[in-house]
C-alpha cells in the first residue's frame, strides 16, 4: 500500500529535555495502526509533534506526510493537509457552539462554503450514529460536557471532518462500556466511508472491536521497542509492558 | 468665526472614591451650537409622537441619567427640540419602533433627545441604530416606564471614523414596571455610555445586556448605576467586551441600595476577553448599601485566548487569525443573540 506518513529518526522534546529518542514508524494508507505503552512513554508527545504542537522542539529526523515534508509546519497547515489528532484532553471552547465550530472547521480545509442546511442535515445524522442529543449541536463546544461527551465530540469531528490520518489519543478512556461500543462503531464508520489511516493510542482493546488492526508498536521511554501484528496487543493484554522493557 | 464650547463633567461615580486614580468621571467639550438630526422611524401604530415636550402623567417627574446634570443643564441651554413618545395603556405592541441615525458630517453637533412614555401595563420595544460618521452626536433616552409596563431598548452602533459619540439614559420605574437594555457597541473613535435606571417602584427591575468592541486606538467611557429605592426590586448589569490593541475603556457600574429597598437584589459582572497586552482594561464596580435587606453581588472574569485553546482550533484547520476572529465574534454574538429574531435587519449588524 502506498505509504502516507513516514516518521524516520524523530527526535523531540521540550525545551532541555528530549522525549522521543528517534522514532521510526511509517503507515501506509488506510491502514490501522496501534500504538501503546506505558505511561509517560511519550505516545501523546508523538501525536502533539506529528501535527505541529507548540512547545516542543524537534531536534533531529523528520516526518513526511503524504510525500510532503511537515517536519515543523504550523499546526493549521498540517490539519489542512488531512491529518486530524483526537485529543486526549479535548478543549472547551466558550462562546463557539458545537455546530458552529465543526462548520468553520470544514470550510476552512476544504476552502468551500457549506450550506447551512445541507451541513445540519449531516450533522444530525452523524450524532445519530454517535448516540448524541441534537441539543449538543447548540451548545458551546466542550463546555460542561462530561469527558464521555467530549470524547464522542471528537469522534463526531473526525467523522465530519474525514481525514486521511487520524491519531486518537485514547479516544476510549474514560468511557463507560456503552460509550467504548458506540465510539468503536463511529472509527469503525471513519474506516468504511472515509477509508483514511488511523493510529490508534489506547491503553486498552475495547476500542478495537470493530476493526482490523495492521500493525501494533509499543512505544517506551521514547522508543519504539517492539512492533508486530495485531497479536502483539494479546501479548500486551497477557503479560503486560515489562517483557519489552530492557 | 470662534466655536463656543461647554466643558462638562459626565459619568460621575455616585460616591467619588477612586480620587488617586482619575476614574471619578470623565470631562468632555461639546459644541453649543447644535441641532437634531433627522433620522429614518417607522412608528408603530398606536404609538404617539408629541414634538417638543414629554407627555403624559408622568412627564413632571425628574429624571437623572447616567451622565449626569452637566449634560441635562447643557441639553436645556441648547434649546434642542425633545422629541416625546407615549404608548396607549394596557397594550403591548407587536411592532417595535424603529429608528435609524446614519449622521453624515455636519457643521454644527447633533443631538437627538428623545422621551419615551411607555404607559400602565403596555409594552414595547424600541431599536435604535447608529451608524455613519461624523464629529459629534448625543443620543439621549428618557424613559417613563409606568406600572407593570415594559420596556426593551435595544441600541446598536456602528459608527466609523473618528465620531465622538455620546449615548446617555435615564429610567423611572414605577411598580412592576421593566427595562431591559441591550446594546451592541462596536463603533466610534471615542464613545461615552451613561445609564441611570430609578427602581422607584415596588418589584420594578432592571436588565441590561451590553457587549463591546474596541480596537485601535479607540476609547470607552461607561457609567451605569441601578437605583434602588422600591422595595423588592431587582437590577442584573451584564457586559461583554473585546479589548484588542490600544484600546481603553473604562467600566462604572454601580448597584445603589436606598434606604427602603428592602428585598432589592442587585448584580453585574462584566467578561472581558483581551486580546492584546496593550489594552487598557479599567472596571469599577460599587455597590453601594443604605439598608440591611437587600442582596448585592458583583463579578469580572476576564478572558484571554491560550496556547492550548488555539492549538486545539488549529488542530481543526482553523488559522489562529481565523481562531481570534470567531472568539471575538463569539463575545459580541452572545448578546446578539439575545435579540429577538425579525426585529433587525440582519446585513445590520454582520
Ligand atoms: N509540555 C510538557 N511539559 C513537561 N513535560 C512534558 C510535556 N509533555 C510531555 N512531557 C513529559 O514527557 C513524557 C511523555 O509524556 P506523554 O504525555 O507523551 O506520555 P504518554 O505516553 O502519552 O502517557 P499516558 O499514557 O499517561 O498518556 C512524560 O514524562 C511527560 O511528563
Ligand atoms: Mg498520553
Amino acid at each position: 500500500m502506498a505509504e502516507l506518513l513516514n516518521i524516520t529518526g524523530l527526535k523531540a522534546g521540550i525545551e532541555d529535555k528530549e522525549i522521543l529518542h528517534g522514532i521510526d514508524l511509517s503507515v501506509g494508507e488506510g491502514e490501522v495502526h496501534v500504538l501503546m505503552g506505558p505511561n509517560g512513554a511519550g505516545k501523546s508527545t508523538l501525536g502533539s509533534v506529528i501535527i505541529g504542537a507548540p512547545g516542543y522542539e524537534i531536534t533531529g529526523g523528520s516526518i513526511i506526510y503524504d510525500g510532503e515534508d511537515i517536519t515543523g509546519e504550523a499546526t493549521d497547515k498540517i490539519a489542512k493537509k488531512g491529518v486530524f489528532l483526537s485529543f486526549q484532553n479535548p478543549i472547551e471552547i466558550p462562546g463557539i457552539t458545537l455546530s458552529n465550530f465543526i462548520k468553520t472547521s470544514m470550510e476552512e480545509i476544504t476552502g468551500q462554503r457549506i450550506k447551512l442546511w445541507d451541513f445540519k442535515k449531516k450533522l444530525e445524522a452523524v450524532m445519530e450514529t454517535l448516540h448524541m442529543d441534537k441539543s449538543y449541536a447548540d451548545r458551546d463546544l466542550n463546555v460542561g460536557f462530561s469527558g464521555g461527551e467530549k470524547k464522542k465530540a471528537e469522534i463526531l469531528q473526525l467523522l465530519m471532518l474525514r481525514p486521511k490520518l487520524a491519531i486518537l489519543d485514547e479516544t476510549d478512556s474514560g468511557l463507560d462500556v456503552d460509550a467504548v461500543h458506540i465510539v468503536s462503531e463511529g472509527v469503525r464508520e471513519y474506516k468504511k466511508q472515509v477509508g483514511g489511516a488511523l493510529i490508534i493510542i489506547t491503553h486498552s482493546t475495547r476500542i478495537l472491536e470493530a476493526l482490523d488492526v495492521d500493525k501494533t508498536h509499543i512505544l517506551a521511554d521514547g522508543r519504539i521497542v517492539a512492533e508486530g501484528d495485531a497479536t502483539l496487543i494479546d501479548k500486551v493484554n497477557s503479560d503486560g509492558f515489562e517483557q519489552f522493557l530492557g | 468665526m470662534e466655536q463656543s464650547n461647554s466643558t462638562l463633567t459626565i459619568n460621575r461615580l455616585p460616591v467619588r472614591t477612586w480620587n488617586r486614580l482619575k476614574l471619578n468621571d470623565a470631562t468632555v467639550v461639546l459644541p453649543d451650537a447644535v441641532k437634531p438630526y433627522e433620522y429614518f422611524e417607522e412608528l408603530p401604530e398606536g404609538v404617539d409622537r408629541v414634538k417638543g415636550k414629554s407627555i403624559g402623567p408622568m412627564s413632571d417627574i425628574k429624571i437623572a441619567t447616567g451622565f449626569g446634570d452637566d449634560l441635562d443643564g447643557y441639553i436645556n441651554d441648547t434649546g434642542v427640540m425633545i422629541s416625546g413618545y407615549i404608548t396607549e395603556d394596557g397594550r403591548e405592541y407587536d411592532k417595535p419602533l424603529k429608528q435609524k441615525y446614519v449622521y453624515a458630517d455636519t457643521a454644527e453637533g447633533i443631538i437627538n433627545a428623545l422621551d419615551l412614555t411607555i404607559s400602565d401595563g403596555s409594552s414595547l420595544t424600541v431599536v435604535q441604530e447608529v451608524d455613519g460618521h461624523t464629529s459629534q452626536a448625543l443620543l439621549r433616552n428618557i424613559c417613563r416606564i409606568g406600572k407593570n409596563a415594559s420596556l426593551t431598548l435595544i441600541q446598536i452602533q456602528k459608527l466609523t471614523g473618528n465620531t465622538e459619540f455620546y449615548n446617555d439614559i435615564g429610567v423611572y420605574a414605577e411598580d412592576g414596571g421593566e427595562f431591559n437594555l441591550i446594546q451592541i457597541i462596536l463603533g466610534a473613535g471615542s464613545s461615552y455610555y451613561g445609564l441611570k435606571c430609578a427602581l422607584a417602584g415596588t418589584g420594578s427591575k432592571l436588565s441590561t445586556n451590553i457587549a463591546y468592541s474596541v480596537d485601535s486606538d479607540r476609547r470607552l467611557d461607561m457609567n451605569y448605576v441601578a437605583d434602588h429605592t422600591g422595595k423588592r426590586t431587582e437590577s442584573d448589569i451584564s457586559v461583554r467586551g473585546v479589548l484588542k490593541g490600544n484600546a481603553k475603556k473604562l467600566f462604572r457600574g454601580s448597584i445603589d441600595f436606598h434606604k427602603g429597598c428592602a428585598g432589592a437584589k442587585g448584580s453585574e459582572i462584566e467578561n472581558v476577553l483581551l486580546i492584546d497586552d496593550t489594552v487598557t482594561n479599567q472596571t469599577i464596580p460599587l455597590i453601594l448599601c443604605d439598608e440591611e435587606d437587600v442582596e448585592g453581588a458583583h463579578g469580572a472574569t476576564i478572558g484571554r485566548i491560550d496556547e492550548s485553546l488555539l492549538f486545539y482550533m488549529r488542530s481543526r484547520g482553523i488559522s489562529e487569525e481565523q481562531a481570534y476572529a470567531l472568539m471575538e465574534q463569539a463575545q459580541i454574538d452572545s448578546v446578539i443573540n439575545l435579540i429577538e429574531e425579525g426585529i433587525l435587519e440582519h446585513e445590520s449588524i454582520e
